[in-house]
């Protein structure tokens, strides 16, 4: 393992131990009765030490390498293009789902979709906005239907039927 | 313990007139369709189509109910194998080796032996619940939290042996996940990491989260792939294939029969059920196994395993439904309606005096099964295309599909937040070695777990000793232990004979 990855897997590891200690502390805050702690705590105890256990044996990994790799370029080494092109996807996956609610479940998709397949390689302007139409346009209008609760929607059913 | 005569009754009530056939091949493809839609749950399904059973009689309602039912199971497997999203916690353990297989182009193989394991274990468990519902009851009867607990237990032991080559990364994603799964209010009333948003008061939902884990981070995976099978020529859909993926299923009985016998035994446990008898199903076989690390990289015999136990976990809860009027789960609960509408309660009266709709409703199971089988063959085929689309048009619709379903089953944003926050969590995760089953159910069974525990304490008044006052507990107890010291003990044993 590269000195890179060993950082974001001790990154990882710290995320585990924060939200961990954090999530006992909560929980005792909130009630430090028996039957509040039953399982968490004997739970969180077992996530911590592990979690220790991680880092130490990480810690020992990096010193190791350090003294036998130096300069030398790794087989796990991250491909750059995969790594933009996976973050651009959670990026757009992030904003797809924070806006649905406001613009609407059918543009939010059709949008997603379109700006996916971009990131993709699709350069066809008619798949572009033929699919991602299409697609979204069915989808949202067939969960609209099927769904008992609202879903909300910039087109959607209402201005369908009443178009009709 | 069968009563001849009610069996000619039921067959006569069955046999009399087609009426109670017609809505039998209907309900299957509702069930299907609902099943291999993310996010469309059967028991949706069931209570969408609910309003139509007022026009039916008891007998002719129960089958369209139990025709969904048995359609669904099925359906859920086929998003697991194709696209790697577990529709339903009762299909989880299809996609650990059933999409490994549809990424190697085995998926018409794959399919096949989902429908043929379906079949199977879903008729064998008709044949057990036609022998056995009398005794399946009162063995319901004596479960309390302590072996509820034991049971949920037994299903978490799965994730040490997913833990593949990184046992302590295995552990804490397991032992991580179980205490998002008690995030929320708990049975006191009390409220734990909910960082005072109010989605979080009833818990992280575990189908989005699963959703999330595994099919959105898979996805990231695949955007520089072309195709789900890069090869073209696996990429075909093969009817033949199909075919003979569902003989193969046949081919291994003991796998199936075991895997049947778990999901009725655990289906028949109100509360557990299907999401736990799929996993230790799938365990018990991993650990048999001559070849247990060829499990999770597309083994056919863990896609089996799985869905020979989901599909005869219905049988088990009927069992439960009908001998004592307990619904199992969403499907059953809607069941229990139909038995409202018709005045008609459920438990030992109702098996003793209308022996004959029991056997009725067991018998047209019997039939759906067959049909299961005849319509699963035709549609597989238009299922399985999905491998053919391009990738650039699949990630962003399976994407879009995913955050639809967790819209769809929590009726709230807290489904598509928590695909996103587990999308990007379980991508990470899988760069690092930690387990993403393990998170998973770790946070499907937390809740469950804490619940039983908590009611096991109450009771016992935190005496250990409690334990040793419940013999089937015990039991279950000693099946664990087994279960976990069988192979490192067998390994000892040989060790020293050599």
């Amino acid at each position: 393992m590269n000195k890179r990855i060993q950082f974001t897997e001790l990154s990882l590891v710290g995320f585990f131990l924060t939200l961990t200690c954090w999530y006992l502390s909560d929980s005792y805050q909130a009630s430090a009765s028996t039957e509040n702690l039953l399982l968490i705590l004997p739970a969180a105890t077992v996530v911590i030490l592990l979690c220790f256990w991680v880092v130490g044996r990480t810690l020992f990994d990096m010193y190791n390498t350090q003294n036998s790799k130096s300069g030398q370029h790794d087989a796990d080494e991250v491909i750059p293009e995969k790594q933009v092109s996976v973050v651009a996807a959670m990026a757009l996956l992030g904003g797809y789902v924070l806006v649905m609610d406001w613009i609407g479940f059918d543009v939010a998709t059709f949008l997603f979709i379109t700006s996916m397949m971009f990131l993709q390689g699709e350069r066809r302007i008619a798949w572009l906005g033929g699919y991602s139409f299409t697609f979204a346009f069915l989808v949202s209008l067939f969960f609209e239907y099927m769904i008992p609760y609202p879903m909300p929607m910039l087109i959607g059913k209402e201005m369908i039927e009443r178009l009709l | 313990m069968i009563d001849g005569l009610a069996v000619q009754q039921a067959l006569a009530l069955l046999l009399g007139s087609i009426s109670p056939w017609l809505v039998v091949i209907p309900g299957i493809m509702i069930g299907l369709m609902f099943g291999s839609i993310p996010g469309l749950q059967i028991s949706m399904a069931m209570a969408i189509f609910l309003p139509l059973t007022l026009h039916m009689d008891f007998v002719m309602s129960m089958l369209f109910l139990t025709a969904i039912f048995t359609g669904g199971s099925f359906g859920g497997g086929v998003t697991a194998i194709l696209m790697n999203i577990p529709g339903t916690s009762s299909a989880l353990a299809t996609a650990f080796d059933g999409y490994p297989m549809a990424r190697k182009g085995q998926h018409n193989e794959a399919l096949g032996m989902a429908l043929g394991s379906s079949t199977f274990g879903c008729g064998l468990g008709y044949i057990v619940l036609f022998l056995l519902i009398q005794p399946i009851s009162v063995l319901v009867l004596k479960l309390g939290p302590s072996e509820m607990f034991a049971v949920t237990v037994w299903g978490l032991t799965l994730i040490a042996s997913l833990r593949g080559d990184y046992m302590s990364k295995g552990v804490i994603s397991g032992v991580f996940g179980l205490l998002l799964g008690t995030v929320g209010y708990n049975e006191m009333g009390v409220a734990r990491g909910t960082m005072e948003i109010d989605l979080l008061l009833d818990g992280i939902p575990a189908v989005p989260a699963m959703m999330g884990m595994f099919a959105a981070s898979e996805l990231f995976n695949l955007l520089n792939a072309k195709y789900i099978v890069e090869d073209e020529e696996h990429r075909k859909v093969s009817r033949p294939k199909i075919f003979s993926g569902f003989k193969k299923s046949l081919k291994y009985p003991v796998v199936n029969t075991r895997g049947s016998m778990l999901g009725i035994l655990i289906g028949a446990v109100p509360g557990v059920g299907s999401s736990v008898a799929n996993l230790l199903s799938y365990m018990e076989t991993k650990r048999r196994d001559k070849d247990p690390e060829s499990f999770g990289k597309g083994n056919p015999k863990g896609v089996m395993a799985s869905e020979s136990a989901n599909s005869s976990s219905e049988a088990g809860s009927m069992a439960t439904l009908l001998a004592l009027g307990i619904p199992g789960g969403g499907a059953t609960a809607v069941m229990l309606a139909v038995f409202a509408m018709n005045n008609i309660t459920g438990g030992p009266t109702f098996i003793r005096e209308q022996t004959d709709v029991v056997y009725a409703i067991i018998f047209a199971n019997f039939a759906q099964v067959f049909l299961l089988a005849v319509i699963g063959l035709i549609t597989i085929p238009l299922l399985a295309a999905v491998v053919t689309v391009p990738v650039r048009m699949l990630v962003p619709s399976v994407m879009a599909l995913a955050i639809f379903g967790s819209y769809g089953l929590t009726g709230s944003m807290a489904g598509p937040y928590t695909v996103l926050v587990f999308a990007c969590l379980g991508y990470i995760m899988k760069k690092y070695n930690y387990s993403v089953p393990g998170l998973v159910i770790g946070i499907l069974l937390g809740k469950m777990a804490e619940s039983e525990l908590l009611h096991s304490f109450q009771i016992s008044g935190g005496q250990i000793s409690y334990i040793f006052s419940r013999p089937v507990t015990l039991v279950i107890v000693v099946l664990l232990m087994f279960s976990i010291g069988y192979q490192p003990i067998m390994k000892f044993v040989k060790g020293r004979i050599k």
